[in-house]
């Protein structure tokens, strides 16, 4: 889910809630310098790990678990994806490549996923679970 | 009851995931983010879900809170641009203290490499350092 421009870490413990209305429990997971654009941090939140990625100055953030077999989908290679056209009149395919930087691949086996929408590319119908993220006073604040 | 994992490591005294016929008062004590955790794993039909642990199977959020009551930090765990299986690091209070290892095991559950102790060791001398 993206959110406003910003920065982030974990936090088992309540220690690290920030306290704000209607954001669900906010986790603190780093300041908002610290990730540019293009980057990514994966935090350990609430006994499970959470990938806030920075990309043309929104943040997204989803589960680190792949639909799969349960692999750290969200730190694998940021890259583009083929995709591939058929014309059923003039029988021609065409195969493109496209999307560069905004296709997490899974370290594991390969899996996809749009970085804008967590949508699963390799199965239809998967969506990785994605969390509100906001930056408040500097910090990168993850809702789970 | 005592509980080990699959190196014989004692669990503290949580019931493993897996003990379902656990008695209610034990599996009480636990976060209620692990059940929120267990429905998840469910929900996305992958592999019982197990907690975070160090490499000697304790529990992480079992070392971590106790560490951040008594010294008044908040720890962390986390990674910045790292590619799996890279190094994270711990945080004390946002800032990278010390580095750490961590792989999935079969289940895609996560175990860091230290065990424990020496995790809590890590943390007091970085704090040691800290405060100079």
């Amino acid at each position: 889910m993206a959110g406003e421009d910003a920065d982030a870490g974990e936090a088992e413990s309540d220690a690290g809630r920030a306290d704000g209305s209607g954001f669900g429990d906010g986790h603190v997971v780093a300041r908002a310098d610290e990730l540019a654009d293009g980057d990514r941090l994966v935090a350990q939140v609430r006994g499970r790990e959470v990938a806030v990625f920075r990309h043309d100055g929104e943040f997204y953030a989803y589960l680190n678990w792949c639909f799969h077999q349960g692999g750290p989908c969200c730190e694998g290679v940021l890259s583009g994806t083929a995709f591939a056209t058929y014309d059923r009149d003039t029988g021609e395919n065409d195969l493109r490549w496209d999307r560069e930087g905004e296709i997490l691949n899974c370290p594991w086996h390969g899996w996809e996923y749009d970085l804008l929408t967590g949508e699963c590319l390799s199965r239809k119908g998967f969506t990785l679970p994605s969390y509100p993220v906001e930056v408040r006073d500097g910090d990168v604040v993850v809702a789970l | 009851m005592t509980n080990r994992d699959e190196e014989g490591a004692e669990l503290d005294e949580e019931v493993a995931p897996e003990d379902d016929t656990a008695p209610d008062e034990l599996r009480e004590g636990r976060p209620d983010w692990w059940r929120e955790n267990e429905r998840l794993r469910e929900a996305m039909d992958l592999p019982e879900y197990r907690p975070p642990r160090f490499s000697d199977g304790t529990y992480t959020h079992r070392v971590t809170g106790p560490l951040e009551t008594e010294h008044g930090c908040r720890i962390q765990f986390a990674g910045v641009n790292t590619r799996y299986p890279e190094d994270w690091a711990v945080r004390i209070d946002g800032e990278p203290a010390f580095g750490i290892g961590r792989h999935r095991d079969e289940q895609g559950n996560t175990v860091y490499e230290l065990a424990a102790d020496e995790f809590r060791t890590a943390v007091v001398e970085a704090l040691v350092e800290r405060t100079g």
